[in-house]
């Protein structure tokens, strides 16, 4: 027989295995119910911070309205202004923290410290089953599927008898086997592809070098699980032991692996920094209120010496003085903040060390970063809130520590915030390499059992 | 032989056999041990993460008294931070505790919201699951328990023992039933000595000494003993109605990707889209909103306020505020406070509505999903679900609520209206306030929202029961 007839007759054969067909589908339906719900949840992210500009505008109206005589600073004080952490394209695919950590921020132009960690209002239930995103779907879901694809490839040969047939013909088993596991590897990896362009489709993503990234890091880590499976198999034992071996991998590097492995950076690296920064600022801050305002002055002009000129009344409140004080609680807890950013960043560090062996934690990372979701994307997001805190301050400043009266305030010249992932560059995650070396290992090594 | 006799005689047959298993052994080995590791690491997190809050709220609280004289409404602009304290089983099952706020801070005029959840913290990594001995339980130990099960009928008929048991006059019933208890016996065997650990830990830690421990801890034992021998007898049964042990296990496998991986998440989503939550700007626009209609102190022209200017001047028959026997000011703050903190309240509770609606899709799910049933049940008795979160929130809002009207009062009554804010009140005044201390709510509480996963065990028991005395198996494969 031909080759052509052969890897026909196999395909056939593969589909007509009970549940084949079925399989397929119905990951392909999960798929298009993975892409939908990613899809609603940034949708509704960006519609809430679609409404804020005219939050922004209805909230500064009546504000100044209210507050913005006789003295104009009273208005300041009661001025938010809104933030916020626009989701890149890519977000659906991967929804990644940004259910975990609040997508929008106001700030006054009190205390940052106080201001920078606040929560989001979302329902830890659901925050805690996680979300039926793509990248769930090809993380946990996918390797079980090729598990049971390939888990008794040549097991069911073997205990139907059918292989010491296979072997007596002038084809080589070798051959065989390799159709067998094409076969196998090509039906998931098409269907995920296939739900992928579904995605693209649907959330009108242009086939640019994110997307080429995505579905490398994919279909990198679709082909570790075949190696896994492949590796498994040519032990040559049961369908029973294979399945129940798989299955085990499965459980290790999906949940057990990366459970342990948090556990054990939140031991070695604890954060009671972060409660440190809560209290540190608010000490910072509400000392100032009892002690000398020529302390506190002094203080603050060490940071900001182009207000020296500005002489807070010692007896009597004034403006310039309270955002001094204000600013005293963000430098008594800049250390610990410091600290706290520091930890993050290491445990996000070592959380990638990892990801160089868990191909588990490998793909979902690699996902959370291409969809600009994951650690590092809040914290440049806080940055940017940091910096423009910054700007505001450098705005306001001006009009509160002087000794004459103000000119009027610039209310239609206020600084916006602005933030936007994309504007981030798109770099190769790296580590998916690793996802090929460990494959290529473990093929490797069942070449030289399976032969 | 008495029927009994006969039961006992295939389980005790179905353990021995699995002891000579080598390969189940090995699994059920790692099983048991994973429940004892996962036992110690959780108990260890919580020790670590409850020493933590401990200590700062002691700072907090420490602080607090360590004020020197100051203005009333100084000290409810200080305010005071609440931690929320880990409940006492919630290293059994981490629940939603690890997704939820972990301090508030509390001030006058507004309620911020909880900070520092754990998983703001964690880089993603928690996403995969958390070691705790509910999740060994939960999604583990089933898994072995399809792996002991599913030969237990398909493999005596593979092996033609099935006919010559039946020819020796014993019943199907008793032949399910004697299975499914040497199947649960070998589950016994497996987590008893985690379970030896928790219950050791339980009692030291005072859980005989409250009835309410007591009960949190005979309920989940009840709870996961149901759901283990539910997981028992479904094996059986498949294993009896599938042509091979190779089918048998397929299916298993099947069931338990389904019920414990997929259909939880999909519930859930589903849920969150049936019942849309508010983001937070939108649930605080609300409030302005309601702030603004009811009565906003900050509004020189509020009707409300004007109202209650007029009125007061008129019940003390005096034409201008500062005649009054008491500080007006803080009488305004205090009925403001009144206002805020009402309609916080309202618009927290239909928050809170609509995350239980979002729930409730995971609730009836249990109906279909045992593992939803036990999820659910397992974290409301260890103290760690939506419930108790909520709880908390309530119970900070309350403390901050009289701390602040406290305050409030001292203001009204010890601060002169006449340069009002150069004065302040004596440091003594500091000791007379009380520490936060979260009370969690009681076990009856908890299990009040319990009641349909309690029924879909019970259902699900139910339907299994009669299952195995109903059932034919295949005679051939």
């Amino acid at each position: 027989m031909n080759p052509t007839r052969l890897l026909q007759l196999e395909i056939k054969n593969f589909l007509a295995g009970r549940a084949v067909v079925a399989g397929l589908v119905v990951i392909f339906l999960a798929g298009l119910y993975a892409v939908e719900h990613g899809r609603r949840t940034i949708a509704a992210q960006r519609q809430a911070l679609a409404a804020m500009p005219q939050l922004q505008r209805e909230h500064l109206d009546k504000t100044l309205a209210l507050h913005a005589a006789p003295d104009p600073a009273n208005a300041i004080y009661y001025l938010n202004f809104f933030t916020a952490h626009e989701p890149s394209r890519y977000a659906p695919l991967s929804i990644g923290l940004r259910d975990v950590n609040p997508f929008n921020l106001k700030i006054r132009l009190l205390t940052l410290e106080g201001q920078l960690y606040d929560g989001d209002i979302s329902n830890p239930a659901t925050l805690s089953l996680g979300n039926f995103d793509l990248a769930f779907l090809l993380v946990f879901l996918y390797p079980l599927l090729l598990i049971a694809f390939t888990h008794n490839a040549l097991s069911t040969e073997q205990e139907l008898g059918t292989w010491n047939l296979i072997c007596s013909q002038p084809v080589s088993p070798r051959a065989v086997l390799a159709r067998k596991a094409a076969i196998r590897f090509g039906a998931v990896a098409g269907v995920w592809l296939l739900t992928l362009a579904a995605a693209a489709l649907r959330l009108g993503l242009a086939p640019d070098r994110r997307l080429g990234f995505l579905t490398f890091v994919s279909l990198a880590y679709l082909f570790f699980w075949f190696a896994v499976s492949w590796f498994v198999i040519s032990f040559r034992r049961s369908s029973n032991f294979n399945a129940l071996t798989l299955l085990g991998v499965w459980l290790a590097l999906a949940i057990l692996v990366p459970a342990a492995l948090n556990v054990a950076l939140a031991t070695w690296l604890p954060v009671p920094e972060a409660m440190a920064v809560t209290v540190d600022q608010r000490e910072g801050y509400h000392r100032q209120w009892d002690r000398p305002k020529a302390e506190t002055m002094t203080r603050f002009f060490q940071r900001y010496p182009e207000y020296a000129s500005f002489q807070a009344p010692p007896d009597k409140f004034s403006w310039g003085w309270y955002y001094a004080a204000q600013h005293l609680g963000d430098e008594e807890a800049a250390s610990a903040s410091a600290e706290f950013r520091a930890k993050l960043e290491q445990r996000q560090q070592w959380m990638r060390r990892f990801s160089w062996l868990t191909p588990t934690i490998n793909a979902q990372a690699a996902f959370n970063q291409i969809a600009q979701t994951d650690l590092p994307n809040h914290l440049a997001y806080l940055d940017s809130v940091r910096s423009f805190h910054e700007r505001l301050r450098r705005v306001f400043y001006p009009f509160l520590m002087r000794n004459d009266a103000p000119p009027p305030f610039p209310w239609d010249r206020l600084p916006a915030h602005r933030f936007q992932d994309e504007s981030l560059p798109a770099t190769f995650p790296l580590s998916a390499l690793s996802l090929l070396a460990l494959s290529a290992a473990l093929l490797l090594l069942a070449r030289r059992r399976t032969v | 032989m008495t029927p009994n006799s006969i039961l006992l005689r295939i389980a005790r047959q179905e353990v021995r056999q699995s002891l000579r298993n080598r390969s189940l052994l090995i699994a059920c080995a790692g099983v048991a041990a994973l429940l004892l590791l996962a036992t110690i690491v959780a108990r260890q997190n919580q020790a670590r993460l409850n020493a933590q809050r401990e200590t700062w709220q002691q700072r907090v609280r420490s602080n607090w008294l360590e004020q020197p004289d100051r203005h009333p409404h100084r000290a409810s602009h200080y305010g005071y931070l609440a931690f929320r304290p880990k409940s006492p089983l919630g290293f059994f099952d981490f629940g939603v505790d690890s997704f939820a706020g972990t301090s508030v801070f509390l001030e006058a005029h507004r309620q911020n919201t909880a900070n520092f959840s754990e998983a703001r913290h964690s880089g993603g990594m928690l996403r995969f699951g958390e070691l705790s001995p509910a999740l060994v339980l939960q999604l583990f130990v089933p898994l072995a328990i399809f792996f002991l099960g599913f030969g237990a009928i398909a493999g005596e008929r593979e092996g033609g023992t099935l006919s010559m048991l039946l020819a020796q006059g014993v019943r199907w019933r008793e032949i399910l039933l004697g299975k499914t208890l040497g199947v649960a016996a070998m589950t016994g065997l497996m987590i008893a000595p985690g379970t030896l650990l928790l219950l050791l830990w339980h009692l030291g830690a005072g859980g005989a000494a409250s009835g309410d421990a007591l009960w949190r801890g005979v309920g989940l034992f009840a709870g996961y003993a149901l759901y283990l021998l539910l997981c028992a007898a479904v094996a059986v049964l498949v294993s009896a109605r599938q042509q091979t042990s190779r089918g048998a296990l397929t299916s298993l496998l099947l069931f338990w990707i389904v019920f414990c991986v997929a259909v939880p998440r999909a519930a859930q989503t589903l849920g969150a889209i049936a019942a849309p939550a508010p983001a937070k700007a939108e649930f605080d626009a609300a409030l302005e909103r309601d702030l603004t209609q009811e009565g906003d102190s900050h509004d020189p022209n509020d009707p409300h306020f004007a109202s209650l200017r007029a009125e007061t001047l008129a019940k003390y028959n005096v034409r201008e505020i500062r005649e009054l026997p008491f500080n007006y000011g803080a009488l305004v703050m205090l009925e403001a406070e009144k206002i805020s903190s009402g309609i916080f309240r309202r618009h927290y509770g239909e928050l809170l509505d609509t995350f239980r609606r979002q729930n409730r899709f995971s609730e009836w799910g249990a109906l279909l999903d045992p593992y939803l049933a036990i999820r659910n049940l397992s974290m409301a008795l260890a103290g760690s679900d939506l419930a108790h979160y909520a709880e908390f929130q309530w119970q900070a809002e309350a403390f901050r609520f009289e701390m602040v009207q406290k305050l409030n009062q001292l203001h009204l009554t010890e601060v002169r209206f006449e340069n009002d804010r150069a004065q302040r009140v004596s440091r003594d005044r500091w000791q007379a306030f009380p520490a936060f201390a979260f009370r969690p709510p009681s076990v009856a509480d908890a299990l009040k929202q319990q009641w349909a996963s309690i029924a879909a065990l019970l259902v699900w028991g139910l339907g299994l029961a009669v299952a195995v005395g109903r059932v034919r198996p295949r005679l051939v494969t």
